[in-house]
């Protein structure tokens, strides 16, 4: 059988299968660089999902321009406005500026009684005309009019007033300074709120949107500094800091690696040999998960690639053994170490192929990538690699490896291994009595944008009205009325729970846009025109207004009366459009409606949570579709956080339970396959205790260091564990293990220096878990059977 | 926009900044506490023009006060920022930023007590008719929101006295102040 293996043409296989990997990402090819479906997405201090979603949350940016004096920073925020107004890439931008000119404007004006929550029959009583028009009077001769002048004869009851501050409230708005524009609370910011064409998680449009922004601000760079802020901008953010440093990373690890290679081989082949397998294997992981999935996960493919150094261990094993190679060479080395590179290949991809059938696509792409690539990379390194050598190394071996290794390691004394079995057990009681366990269930803890850019956020967010908010009640309904009706139906239950102080403020979308019941019941509320004349006639007299005064408002009042009612469908695009689309939007699937209803200062929320168990909608019939659910954002992504984290658990303990099974089967040895096991189980065990004692609290990402350290440790326990022939075999297998481990911990030893906390936290791990492992699996070795020297290949 | 920075150093160029140098170093010289005034208001939702009288104070450095003759007159006092409105007996804050047109009133008053050139020039194109003995100044407000609602102001006075204010606001409405400037007391 192997013969007939050995005589295809391998390396024409191989190239076969790197052009159709090749011609699969060119065709079906996609990078998806969106952190949602791999992890949770971040959240600030106070727990808010700094993007609950990539919808229209995702799409405000805030911007504050600081610096210069106030009258500059309002020109610069007036030039901004302008400028992007109508740049492809922004849907709405706003400065607080109140242009007259603004067509949504007269829309707000000309729809104002159906928006108007003032509007009822008692508010165009005789009384409260007359009340309404006295101040009115008052108005016309004040410094300080309470509604402007020129608005009077149209608005006499203000409800244009109103209807403007309802809309502030709700889509979030700053204080105006005296030039017009929003500004924060302190008055040394200018603040701009705008809302992106492109999609939250699209982060190319995002970047697009960015650079617009730059270059429109780039008049005023000198003088003033523009902050932006926003789940795009730290989203954007991350992901050219993680792309700078996986480059300098990727750069340095490859010199570092490269440099070992060379001072321990003493030869530049090895080098681009080793890198063979693992980069057949990223290229045959990437194009089947492509495949499978339809697109490739950013994140996948970079933590897959990390993970799959192991295949960088296959080259290796082979040159560390090819001294004096039998008589077909390179080849012979091959196929005599197949069983062990085999073995350890094939529990590695054991343990992945459980992680690759969970619901999580990140976590499942990641597993598909590893399990597909270290199994293309052992096969390329068993039937390729000696094939691609030069004929030179291929009959005579790679030059032995020049690497002492301590006889303590080829011949552990016993008192090591009852070191190794007290240190093992000194740990299980470590990790036993550490309770709670260390899990870091905040993402943002590990999120890679510094805490100032997130403070940042969270300021501009207060200073324009749009706190960031963890509680919110979710209203899911089968069409947008009926979500509208629904959250008007629960504001008087939301007013009580004000009014204990349970919440500090709450906000919703049938705020800005009213149900079409309820402006029906509003155009119903406004007297007919002859009637209002009658009491306008009344409440005027005396006051000195002419008596054609307020023809304007039996006008608007009149045509109000045979307004179709809005709905979010004729909105046109304006401030109240954006208002009500970030807090009511078509629901992902089932096409049915969400509306959103943030709750503010919450601390806590059990009162909430009852309120909603007394089912507040119950007396509705029309409303028997319409369900209310309380969202805590910060408990949803911590328990998204635990979910991914207890079924990697679980795989990975299914995993090693499948894996000493196959050792069982393969090596048909029980002793082996135990030493096996007992060095995995030792290593992890080991490297746990270690960071616990460390300090440090165990995330996703320290998973994620650990399944490469099962994978690398069953490659180490796999070869340290086999049955040799003598003291030689053991040492060259002894210098071929130390090489490998080397290499690891000379790239995640640099990874471990990284500014990026992930980056940070998986060098570290991996860093101390080769050590633990490589211990752990050189002092469980199987002790050669002669240990005599003798003369290879007899 | 930039222009509009450049002004106050074209301003200093113009001959006619002379004058303007003079009245307001007038102005500010000694300026009075109160400035009693009668002031005419014609707007086209009225019948007929309406005349009341009132009293302007001003305190260093930086408090104004308008107040209006007679029972439950208005009396708005701004002290910074703040501004407090007081009306028949109730009375309430506001932001002074959120009254453009008395902010632009306040920063007329207190530009024109203390005599400040750059203060004035910041919110108002200025345009200076007559001399120091018999002057009139044209001001059109920089800001548009606030030049939507007040086209423009004149003053008109005589040295170091500012004898008349007419303010010409949006949609036909005008108000004339004449003002009667006596000591403290």
């Amino acid at each position: 059988m192997p013969n007939r293996l050995y005589l295809s043409p391998g390396p024409a296989l191989w190239l076969i299968g790197l052009l159709v990997a090749a011609g699969i990402l060119l065709w079906r090819g996609e990078l998806v660089t969106d952190l949602q479906g791999f992890t949770p997405e971040p959240v600030t201090e106070t727990g808010i999902a700094l993007d609950p979603g990539g919808g229209p949350a995702g799409q405000i940016l805030l911007l504050g321009i600081e610096g210069g004096s106030s009258a500059l920073r309002a020109d610069a925020s007036d030039h901004l406005a302008q400028a992007l107004h109508d740049h492809p890439t922004v849907a709405e931008i706003r400065n607080g500026r109140l242009d007259p000119d603004d067509p949504a404007l007269d829309f707000l004006l000309e729809h104002r009684y159906l928006l108007s929550p003032e509007v009822t029959p008692e508010r165009f009583s005789t009384e409260s005309l007359r009340d309404q028009l006295e101040e009115r009077r008052e108005d016309l001769g004040s410094a300080a009019p309470l509604m402007p002048r020129e608005l009077i004869g149209r608005d006499p009851t203000g409800e244009s007033l109103v209807v403007l501050e309802q809309l502030g409230q709700t889509g979030g708005a700053g204080q105006r300074d005296r030039h017009g524009v929003w500004v924060d609370p302190e008055r040394d910011r200018a603040l701009l709120l705008l809302h992106s064409a492109a999609d939250g998680m699209d982060l190319d449009g995002q970047e697009a949107l960015l650079k617009a922004l730059d270059e429109a601000f780039a008049e005023y760079a000198d003088d003033l500094d523009l902050l932006v802020a926003g789940p795009a901008v730290i989203a954007v953010e991350s992901r050219g800091r993680i792309r700078g440093e996986i480059t300098a990373f990727s750069l340095a690890a490859s010199l570092a690696l490269a440099t070992l290679l060379l001072a321990v081989f003493r030869h530049p082949h090895p080098v681009w040999l080793a890198a063979v397998p693992l980069a057949t294997g990223i290229l045959a992981g990437a194009a089947v998960v492509t495949l499978v999935f339809g697109h490739l996960h950013g994140i996948a493919l970079a933590f897959g690639i990390t993970v799959l150094g192991i295949a960088l261990d296959y080259p290796l094993h082979l040159f560390a053994h090819s001294r004096n190679p039998p008589s077909d060479g390179m080849r012979g080395v091959a196929r005599e170490l197949w069983p062990a590179i085999g073995l350890g290949a094939g529990s590695t991809v054991l343990v992945y192929a459980l992680m690759a059938i969970t619901g999580f696509s990140g976590m499942a792409q990641l597993g598909l990538f590893v399990l597909t690539g270290v199994g293309v990379a052992a096969i390329t390194t068993r039937w390729v690699l000696p094939r691609l050598m030069p004929q030179v190394l291929q009959r005579n071996g790679v030059p032995p490896a020049r690497l002492p290794v301590p006889t303590a390691l080829t011949q552990p004394p016993l008192t090591a291994r009852w070191i190794l079995a007290a240190a093992v057990l000194g740990a299980l009681v470590v990790i036993a009595s550490t309770d709670p366990f260390p899990w870091e269930d905040n993402l943002g803890a590990l999120h890679p944008v510094p805490q100032e850019h997130i403070d940042r956020d969270r300021e501009l967010r207060h200073a324009l009205g749009l706190p960031d908010i963890r509680h919110a009640l979710l209203i899911t309904a089968p069409d947008p009325e009926r979500a509208l009706q629904a959250a008007e139906a629960l504001t008087p239950g939301l007013e009580d729970l004000r009014h204990q102080e349970t919440l500090t403020a709450y906000d919703h979308a049938a705020r800005a846009l009213p149900s079409q019941a309820l402006q029906r019941t509003r155009q119903e509320a406004l007297p007919a025109t002859d009637t209002l004349r009658e009491r306008l006639d009344t409440a005027i007299d005396g006051l000195g207004f002419r008596a054609d005064a307020f023809d304007p408002f039996l006008e608007d009042v009149a045509r109000s009366r045979d307004l179709e009612p809005l709905t979010l469908a004729t909105l046109p695009d304006g401030p109240l459009r954006q208002t009500t689309g970030t807090l009511l939007m078509p629901g992902e699937d089932r096409g049915d409606w969400m509306a959103w209803v943030r709750l503010s200062g919450v601390e806590d929320a059990t009162e909430v949570r009852n309120w909603l168990q007394r089912e507040p909608l119950a007396d509705l019939p029309e409303l028997g579709d319409v369900g209310v659910q309380h969202v805590d954002f910060l408990r949803a992504s911590e328990d998204l956080v635990s979910e991914f984290r207890d079924q990697a658990l679980e795989r990975l303990a299914l995993g090693v339970g499948a894996v000493a099974l196959l050792l069982l089967l393969v090596t048909r040895a029980p002793g082996r396959s135990l030493r096996i096991l007992t060095a995995v189980g030792s290593g992890l065990v080991l490297t746990v205790a270690a960071l616990i004692l460390l300090g440090i609290s165990l995330s996703l990402f320290h998973l994620i260091a650990l399944l490469l350290i099962v994978g690398l440790c069953l490659d180490y326990a796999v070869f340290f564990s086999r049955p040799l022939k003598d003291l030689q075999a053991r040492l060259r297998t002894a210098a071929s293990v130390s090489i490998c481990a080397l290499s690891t911990v000379a790239v995640f030893g640099l990874l471990a220096l990284s500014s990026l906390p992930v980056l940070r936290a998986m060098g570290l791990t991996v860093v101390l878990g080769v050590v633990f492992s490589f211990l752990a699996a050189a002092l469980l070795a199987q002790p050669p059977r002669s240990r005599r020297t003798v003369p290879e290949h007899q | 926009m930039l222009l509009l920075l450049a002004c106050p150093l074209f301003a200093k160029a113009d001959p006619s900044g002379d004058t303007l140098d003079r009245i307001l170093e007038a102005l500010a010289d000694d300026p009075p506490s109160h400035i009693d005034f009668r002031e005419t208001r014609e707007d086209p939702l009225l019948e007929f023009p309406e005349t009341r009288t009132g009293t302007l104070v001003f305190e260093p450095p930086d408090t104004l006060e308008r107040r209006m003759d007679g029972d439950g007159g208005e009396r708005v006092r701004i002290e910074g920022r703040q501004v407090v409105v007081e009306r028949r007996g109730s009375s309430r804050e506001v932001d002074l930023d959120e009254q453009p047109g008395l902010a632009a009133f306040a920063a007329l008053f207190r530009s024109l007590a203390r005599g400040e050139r750059e203060g004035l020039e910041e919110h108002f194109e200025v345009e200076t008719e007559g001399d120091l003995e018999d002057w009139r100044l044209e001001l059109t407000p920089r800001d548009r929101t606030l030049r939507r609602m007040i086209l423009g102001l004149e003053l008109q006075g005589e040295g170091g006295a500012l004898l008349r204010l007419d303010t010409e606001e949006s949609g036909g409405r005008h108000s004339r102040m004449q003002l009667d400037p006596r000591d403290g007391d």
